[in-house]
């Protein structure tokens, strides 16, 4: 659906986006993750043929935008990170106009069913200078599902919305999925995009350091499981035998509590709990501590990116 | 980039001062090889000349216009800007003959011919007419005989005069002796004061009568051997009128001395109210203006500039008297009206006013005056009308219809009220649209 | 569908929409009252004067209050094509339109579109109240009023691509109005200069100021030739000269400026991209 090689953008000195090559297949969700700044924006820009790239090629629906220019535009459906309506337009009327740019069929219908589903329909006779800001963001959401498009590219589609209002996106994001759209979403917030994409592409100053399935990502980024045990009667002996197995990394104590870190290849708890025992220690608990994605993104991000990318091309 | 348009502008600068430096020179007398020009202009002959700074000349087609090619002192007057020729104290003939080129070809040679111009309604009135060859000779000739007839019939008027007053005397003294009455038929008749010939004809003079079609040409003077004579070339652009028409002066009854002009049907007569007015119709031709002013006016550089696509008007001659004026209203004549004689007579008394009557020749009232002007007088109540002129046949004069209108004095505030309408309108439109925003106010509140 | 039927419809709706919201705003109808106001106080000085000498001679004396307001309408319609891109990419909602099925060529076309129909339809206006005036005033009106008033909208698009290029070469719709205030002021001073300079006479003159009179002569012809005004004034000339000739060549050289400057435009368009 989405393909890009060797992307690059430069304002100046600024590399915005960096040799960036994602994938996005037909029917996924796709999450594009990133820190603010990171060069989201900058890439759904040059997707969509708004900003020149520096260098590199896309591909979207297997085709060169410039080939296909509005046949392509036609089937996808953008919704920008900040809102820009015309205020001095109603929400119908501001629909009737996007209807009447996409050429909808039936735009009267459509516009009341998109509406309904972004729980606007009651306002629709208003004028957008009035709308919230939460509002807008869903009327932007409707404009996006006007004309039924085939790829949704949502940048930062929850960012200005309460609680209720990001699970009324996420459903929506859920039902499109469903009928077999294509979803680009790209975000900073990482519990929406754990909870909605099946596909994960972290970018980092301009450089993509991973991309792969959301499960497959964390085992990456976890290469090693914590494993927390309160322990009573603790000794050195332990710390030293459990250091002396292949599977273990570091053992630290501290406040009777004893922090293994293992290789993630296995579960190792019932070893460890021998190797205690057999000491003389006594488990009092033991708690296997799984890495969120949150905690990977901070991990890719922050600290073991050299690790990580290698690991990442490798793959 | 900006650097590069600075320096192209000081460079400009600098061109331009030289330029400017080269244009202030004091005025200095020039012997050069000119030509005098005597242009006919449709209604009358012209006099202008081309100097070495002038290299294009204008004449009409299809007329005798007069050139020549004369050696003479010039000089720039920068006061009126145009150059003047020392014709008086030096004027000199090129001798050569004059040869027409059109597309770089010779199309014909001309020989001097020799010329005079003849007025026949005096010098300063009216037209003129340029005779050639025997004609200019035969009509100066009538002219020096009617003006020796006239000084003849002078000496001739002294002495029957003198004769009669002898003869007045003798009566005068014979009443006063014997107290002899005398009718009037009896008395001796004063002898006639003879008139002065009114037409007028020039000395003869040589010249190159010009008289081409329609076209762009060369002009060049060349010697025996058929070598041009350096400073004799210049182009020559003959151009014929655009249109004719008739032009309408308009004479209003309250300022008689403030006659306005109509010279196409664009140019429509506006009036207020119910007026009387005093017409006057004239034969007219359409020019273009740069052209018609190059050519009446050669020595001025700065005569026609800017104006190659206007046209002008020049009124030739006054229609033929037996003409009328039809007024038409819907397209039907309501009227018609002949040319008559008109005297403004003074109104005597407090106010210094004066009243336009029908000077009637046979009337004791006008004896010894003459009309003030002729024209043909319309009383027009308020309305839309149209005019034209139509000839004794009754055939309609080209070019002569008009409108006149008679216009509402509107109230200011009527057409100040039109104004606002759109500005009520948009306060309409922006007040249902701001309720938009109103209702949602209200829905929220609820 | 074609590239040219996608680019129809996307000029069709924008061009609509912009409509819409010029007539629903305050702005046009301000401009037209305004118009007609200064323009009433010819068609005053023009009533005065047959009042004044009963008798008068005058050449569609209601052309002149027109053309006062066909410049109203145009110098606004400048204001508002200067506006009219920088505004909406300052306010982002030109990008949202990018999202969508246009590119430059449309985009520019678009706004061209709109403003000259605006304009069409503030003439049209304009002819109907001129119309009731001539009736009101019996002061008439004939066929070069008509001449005049198609021409004028021919004319403004000159106007309109003007500012459509300023619109497109400034980041923001205040630099761009900033832009075309200087730029008037510009050709406004230099003919106003020049026909200063060119009144007075040559025995008056100092040879710096002869020099500078042909300087600011010559800067004068070559920004009647840059603004777009320059393109209104000589065709409106042209008709009141009634010289076909003139009326053509100004049409032409009105269309080939049009067009230039639209390409232009479309160009700076996409280099400058439609992101704030
Ligand atoms: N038009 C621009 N000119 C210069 N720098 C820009 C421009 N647009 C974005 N940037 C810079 O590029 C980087 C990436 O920006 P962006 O793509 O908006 O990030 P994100 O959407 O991931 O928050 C930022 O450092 C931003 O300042
Ligand atoms: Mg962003």
């Amino acid at each position: 659906m989405i393909q890009t090689e060797g992307l690059t953008k430069k304002f100046g000195s600024l590399t915005a986006v960096d040799n960036l090559n994602i994938h996005v297949e037909k029917g996924e969700i796709y999450g594009f993750l990133g820190p603010n700044g990171a060069g989201k924006t900058t890439t759904i820009m040059m997707l969509l043929g708004m900003e020149r790239p520096t260098a590199g090629k896309i591909k979207l629906f297997g085709k060169d935008l410039a080939e296909n220019y509005f046949e392509i535009k036609r089937r996808i459906g953008v919704l920008s990170e900040f809102q820009f309506l015309y205020e001095d337009m109603t929400a119908k009327e501001y629909l009737g106009f996007f209807a009447d740019f996409y050429e909808v069929e039936n735009p009267d219908r459509k516009i009341d069913e998109v509406l309904s589903r972004v729980d606007l329909l009651d306002r629709k006779n208003e004028l957008l200078g009035g709308y919230s800001k939460g509002m807008k963001q869903k009327l932007g959401m409707a404009r996006v599902l006007l004309h039924d498009p085939d790829l949704l590219i949502l940048d930062e589609p929850q960012s200005s919305l309460d609680p209720y209002g990001i699970r009324e996106v996420r459903d929506i994001i859920m039902e499109e999925n469903q009928k077999g759209k294509t979803l680009f979403i790209s975000s900073h917030i990482l519990s929406e995009i754990e909870r909605t994409c099946h596909r994960v592409g972290i970018i980092s100053n301009g450089k993509l350091l991973a991309e792969d399935d959301l499960t497959h990502l964390k085992h990456q980024v976890a290469n090693e499981m914590e494993i927390s045990v309160e322990i009573e009667g603790y000794t050195e002996a332990i710390a030293s035998s459990l250091e002396e197995l292949d599977f273990v990394k570091s053992v630290v104590y501290e406040d009777s509590r004893l922090t293994v870190k293992t290789t993630m290849d296995d579960d190792y708890r019932a070893q460890i709990s021998r190797v205690i025992s057999s000491h003389g220690g006594v488990v009092l608990s033991m708690v296997a501590k799984e890495i969120s994605l949150e905690e990977a993104f901070v991990i890719i991000t922050e600290q073991n990116l050299s690790l990580l990318t290698k690991e990442g091309q490798a793959s | 980039m900006r650097s590069t348009i600075l320096r192209i502008l000081v460079l400009v600068m600098c061109v331009l001062t030289v330029a400017a430096g080269v244009q202030a020179a004091p005025p200095q007398r020039e012997r050069q090889v000119v030509y005098g020009i005597t242009p006919w202009t449709g209604k009358e002959y012209g006099g202008t000349f081309a100097p070495k700074g002038i290299d294009k000349i204008y004449l009409l087609a299809n007329s005798n216009n007069v050139i020549n090619t004369l050696e003479t002192e010039v000089y720039f007057w920068p006061i009126t800007n145009e150059y003047m020729a020392n014709w008086f104290e030096s004027r000199e003939v090129v001798e050569g003959r004059l040869q027409v080129l059109q597309d770089g070809k010779e199309i014909m040679v001309l020989e001097r011919q020799s010329y005079n111009h003849y007025y026949p309604d005096g010098f300063y009135a009216g037209t003129s007419e340029l005779l050639i060859g025997e004609e200019a000779e035969k009509k100066l000739q009538e002219y020096r005989d009617a003006i020796e007839g006239y000084w003849q019939a002078i000496s001739d008027y002294r002495q029957a005069y003198a004769e009669y007053e002898q003869q007045m005397s003798e009566i005068i003294k014979e009443v006063s002796e014997t107290g002899k009455t005398y009718t009037e038929d009896e008395l001796p008749k004063p002898p006639e004061q003879p008139t002065p010939p009114v037409w007028y004809a020039t000395e003869v003079t040589d010249g190159f009568v010009v008289n081409l079609p329609v076209g762009e040409y060369v002009i060049r003077t060349i010697d025996d051997r058929g070598n041009a004579i350096e400073g004799t070339e210049k182009k020559l652009k003959v151009f014929d009128k655009r249109r004719t028409g008739v032009g309408y002066q308009i004479i209003p009854e309250s300022k008689w001395t403030r006659p306005v002009q109509s010279d196409d049907a664009t140019q429509i007569l506006y009036m207020e109210g119910s007026r009387t007015m005093y017409l006057k119709a004239f034969h007219e031709s359409e020019y273009n203006q740069h052209d018609f002013l190059k050519m009446t006016s050669l020595e001025q550089p700065l005569a026609g500039e800017g104006a190659t696509s206007a046209y002008m008007w020049v009124h030739e001659k006054e229609v033929p008297s037996g003409t009328k004026i039809q007024v038409l209203r819907g397209g039907e004549v309501i009227k018609e009206a002949e040319y008559k004689p008109y005297y403004v007579k003074q109104t005597p008394g407090y106010a210094l006013g004066y009243e336009i009557i029908e000077f009637d020749p046979e009337s004791d009232e006008f004896a010894g005056r003459r009309p003030s002007f002729e024209a043909v007088k319309l009383e027009l109540g308020p309305g839309s009308y149209e005019i034209r002129a139509v000839d004794s046949s009754g055939r309609v004069l080209e070019g002569s219809i008009r409108s006149i209108r008679s216009v509402n004095v509107v109230p200011m505030w009527q057409l100040y009220l039109l104004s606002l309408l759109p500005l009520v309108a948009g306060v309409i439109v922006v007040v249902r649209r701001r309720r938009m925003r109103g209702q949602t106010a209200k829905s929220v509140s609820a | 569908m074609s590239k040219m039927q996608y680019r129809a419809n996307a000029i069709n709706v924008i061009a609509r929409r912009d409509i819409k919201s010029t007539v629903n705003g305050l702005g046009i109808y301000v401009v037209a009252s305004l118009a007609f106001l200064v323009s009433m106080l010819f068609v005053r000085s023009n009533l005065k004067g047959v009042t004044e000498n009963g008798l008068m001679v005058m050449v569609n004396p209601l052309n002149f209050p027109f053309f006062i307001a066909v410049t109203i309408g145009a110098t606004y319609l400048a204001l508002t094509s200067t506006m009219s891109v920088s505004r909406e990419r300052d306010q982002g909602t030109l990008e949202v339109l990018f999202y969508g099925p246009i590119d430059s060529v449309a985009y520019v076309l678009a706004k061209f579109f709109e403003q000259l129909v605006t304009f069409l339809g503030l003439v049209i206006v304009y002819m109907i109240v001129f119309f009731i005036i001539s009736k009101l005033t019996n002061f008439g009106m004939d066929g070069s009023f008509l001449a005049m008033a198609c021409l004028s909208v021919l004319l403004a698009a000159s106007i309109v691509a003007f500012g459509l290029l300023l619109s497109t070469l400034c980041r923001s719709a205040r630099t761009s109005v900033i832009l075309l205030l200087v730029l008037l002021v510009l050709f406004l001073a230099a003919d106003i200069v020049s026909g200063i300079l060119n009144s007075m006479s040559a025995k008056d003159m100092s040879v710096t100021l002869v020099y500078v009179r042909v300087a600011v002569d010559m800067l004068n012809r070559g920004l009647q030739w840059i603004s777009p005004f320059g393109y209104l004034n000589r065709g409106i000339a042209a008709i009141s000269l009634g010289s076909a000739n003139l009326i053509l060549s100004s049409i032409g050289a009105s269309l080939l400026y049009t067009i230039v400057l639209l390409a232009l435009a479309m160009r700076f368009l996409d280099r400058r991209g439609v992101r704030k």
